[in-house]
């Protein structure tokens, strides 16, 4: 992602491989919008994306320890809208499975709920990529991000197009399954991050 | 579930009040403010009026510090508004391949001044 970019390597290798690994939290995110919340890869993909929003996090504090400002009260509201959308990333994550049942009986209510919060970590992290604007800055590159973003987010309340992406996974090997989508990843960090960069 | 939601949104609302109330700007202008490593001898070929903006606008006479961090008005926006003023000037001349200061790394200029 940081070579494909106008300024390469700008933070030196070390510190664009700690962004980079947010964009692919990011990317993980969105992919999971396209992915149906029956299918098999719904939650290993919400793992991904916890794991590497973590890990973006950690490694960052690990390499510049003066970011530990951020995590005080004065930081500012990009940070705080980073630091929420992964608690309610990792909150929705772990309210899966058993314990999603236990708590919402009924589909609608839980799905209807998990799309709010899911709006809401789309947007927080949105803002907080903007907000810090390392590689996202300038208006057009912004707007374009929160349009992508926008579909993104509402792409699991249009019905239907969601359908015909669980007729791949008759006869395909979990693995394999879950390599495209780690592929559909990285096209996605290109799409929210190479193409608004170059224009 | 109606508990878990009303939770949520009660969080959201307290972290949105915060962020946008006085009492966190307040906190923002009070906080003792990062040491910066600033050279005059690496920026000779700007205009000193690209940030010494008070001599021109006549906003004040003291030190930048003496605004940009204790002032209500503009205290809250110190980090914005130096990160923009330095940061993105350092990124420009990044771009378009000159020499230019640091532009992602905290510590490259969040360290004591070793000028007197």
């Amino acid at each position: 992602m940081a070579w494909l970019t106008p300024t390469p390597a700008a933070g030196g290798w070390l510190w664009d491989f700690g962004n980079g690994l947010g964009f692919v939290a990011l990317a993980f995110i969105l992919v999971l919008s396209l992915e149906p919340g029956r299918s098999r890869l719904h939650r290993p993909l919400a793992w991904l994306a916890v794991s590497a929003a973590v890990v973006h996090g950690g490694y960052l504090l690990v390499l510049d320890a003066t970011l530990l400002e951020y995590l005080k009260p004065t930081m500012p509201p990009y940070m705080v809208a980073g630091l929420l959308a992964l608690v309610l990333l990792a909150l929705s994550t772990l309210a899966s499975g058993k314990v999603r049942r236990r708590i919402f009986p009924g589909q609608r209510a839980f799905r209807r709920l998990h799309w709010t919060l899911s709006a809401i970590v789309i947007a927080g992290a949105g803002y907080h990529v903007a907000g810090s604007a390392f590689y996202i800055n300038e208006g057009h590159q912004i707007a374009l991000v929160a349009t992508l973003l926008a579909v993104f987010a509402a792409w699991p309340r249009v019905p239907g197009p969601t359908r015909w992406m669980l007729r791949p996974y008759s006869g395909s090997s979990h693995g394999w399954l879950l390599a495209r989508r780690v592929l559909a990843v990285l096209a996605v960090v290109s799409l929210v991050l190479v193409v608004p960069r170059n224009l | 579930m109606r508990l878990l939601i009303s939770g949520v949104l009660v969080v959201l609302s307290l972290t949105v009040w915060f962020w946008t109330s006085q009492t966190q700007r307040r906190l923002v202008a009070e906080a003792p403010s990062l040491p910066v490593n600033f050279a005059h001898a690496d920026h000779r070929k700007e205009n000193c009026v690209g940030c010494h903006h008070n001599f021109v606008d006549r906003t004040g006479s003291g030190l930048c510090f003496d605004c940009h961090e204790r002032s209500a008005e503009v205290g809250h926006l110190l980090e914005a508004q130096f990160h923009r003023l330095c940061r993105d000037c350092h990124m420009t001349r990044q771009v378009a391949g000159e020499p230019h200061g640091p532009t992602r790394r905290c510590l490259d200029c969040h360290v004591a001044d070793p000028f007197p």
